[in-house]
């Protein structure tokens, strides 16, 4: 924007800004260095620790921190976007990462881990989870949600879970388990209370009055291949007869010729 | 002859085998004839003469009924059911079809050779080709039938093992 006035008063006026801001530069300047200089001189650290030693100070804090003032700051500078990228920096960092390394290597999480052990902390801790029913909430949680389905769905359909199966199923000591679980009297003793118990007869029972049974039976017996087997089989027994009654009336033939041929000569001589 | 000269003829153990399967098949359908009309009689009245007419009727039907079954199976085809089952057949001495007149006049021919206690058969003990009388009568032979075999070897080898050469095939 240009302004309308006599020649040379904007050179004037450009002149007077630059030199303004040379002298707030230079003001600055002198400002930091004796504010250093305050700073670094035994005085000023004399004045702080008077400061940080007295009441006034105590209680300076003390109303600064019961007040809506530092809550409403507090939330603020949470709230930030700024706060976010700070702690997003910092765990980015290598900084941060050297640090957390450190204290996972160092003797303190030794201690701390001692500590908690030497104290039965973990154990208190999950009795009080378990009295306050989490646990509870927890297998309920798992149960009925879609996560175990998955879980399930997932592992069923890996190969590493069918290796698996297989080489339990496939290991000797699977056989030898079942072999001795097969064989051990107390399995025996539960086969045999089964089979005298009312249940089978129940069972049984319940099948043979059962119309669906019958028809099964009905339809299996009226299948073309049992039929066939029966008749087949049937057959091959009859055939099989024959085929030896026939050889030995062969045999029978000449034998009883021969006998009868024999007495015919004796009967001669 | 020529014809037979590789058949092997049947001797009396296997006819006898034969022959009993065919009385019990000619025996179980008169049997089952006689007990339908024994039921039948049970529930009508059926005066006594007429019971008499009835036992005359069924016993010509019985002989009708024997006679009609060996005479028919052996002039179409040779082979009584026992025939079949002991793999044999009743050909013509010389070759050609049997026939009616040929296989009647063979089934009186048996007759009369069991009437005087089996005499008739002693024939085929002692005879080259193993002929009965009824052989004889009506000039016919039995073989094992060429057209059936064995359907097991191990019954072949047997049956094989068991027949002796002795009686090798009359030319």
């Amino acid at each position: 924007m240009r302004f309308p006035g006599p020649p040379g008063l904007g050179l004037a006026l450009r002149v007077g800004a630059e030199a303004g801001r040379a002298a707030t530069r230079t003001a600055e300047a002198a400002f930091l260095m004796a504010l250093d200089a305050a700073l670094a001189s035994p005085v000023a650290e004399q004045a702080v620790d008077r400061v940080l030693a007295s009441p006034l100070a105590d209680r300076t804090v003390d109303r600064v921190l019961a007040s809506p003032l530092a809550d409403r700051t507090v939330d603020r500078v949470l709230d930030s976007p700024l706060a976010d990228r700070t702690v997003d920096r910092v765990l980015a960092s290598p900084l941060a990462e050297r640090a957390v390394d450190r204290i996972l290597a160092g003797p303190l999480m030794d201690a701390v881990a001692e500590d908690l052990v030497r104290h039965a902390v973990p154990q208190r801790l999950a009795d009080q989870l378990l009295e306050a029913g989490i646990g509870d909430e927890i297998a309920a949680r798992i149960v009925t949600g879609p996560e175990l389905d998955r879980i399930v769905d997932t592992t069923l359909a890996s190969p590493a879970f069918a290796r698996l199966a297989e080489g339990v199923v496939n290991s000797p000591a699977i056989e030898r388990v079942a072999d001795e679980v097969a064989n051990s009297p107390g399995m025996e003793r539960v086969v045999t209370r089964v089979i005298e118990s009312r249940l089978v007869d129940a069972v049984v029972r319940q099948l043979l009055v059962s119309d669906e049974l019958w028809l099964l039976v009905s339809e299996i017996a009226r299948s073309e291949p049992v039929t066939d087997a029966i008749t087949a089989d049937t057959l091959g027994f009859a055939g099989e007869l024959a085929a030896e009654m026939r050889a030995y009336s062969r045999g029978g033939d000449d034998r009883l010729e021969r006998i009868a041929r024999r007495m015919l000569r004796r009967g001669k001589t | 002859m020529t014809g037979l000269a590789h058949t092997r003829y049947v001797g009396l153990v296997t006819r006898a085998i034969a022959f009993a399967v065919d009385a019990a098949v000619i025996d179980g359908v008169a049997v089952l004839v006689f007990a339908v009309v024994a039921l039948a009689s049970t529930v009508l009245h059926i005066p006594d003469d007429v019971k008499t007419i009835l036992l005359v009727i069924g016993g010509v039907a019985y002989i009708l009924w024997a006679g009609g079954y060996f005479i028919w199976f052996w002039a179409t085809d040779g082979r009584t059911l026992g025939n079949r089952v002991m793999y044999i057949r009743v050909v013509p001495a010389n070759g050609g079809t049997l026939g009616y007149p040929r296989a009647a006049r063979r089934f009186v021919g048996l007759i009369l050779a069991v009437l005087p206690l089996f005499l008739g058969l002693v024939g085929i003990l002692f005879s080259e080709r193993r002929r009965g009388f009824q052989d004889r009568l009506a000039n016919t032979v039995v073989v094992h039938d060429p057209e059936r075999r064995e359907p097991r070897a191990g019954s072949g080898r047997r049956s094989a093992a068991a027949a002796p050469s002795e009686h090798a095939p009359a030319s």
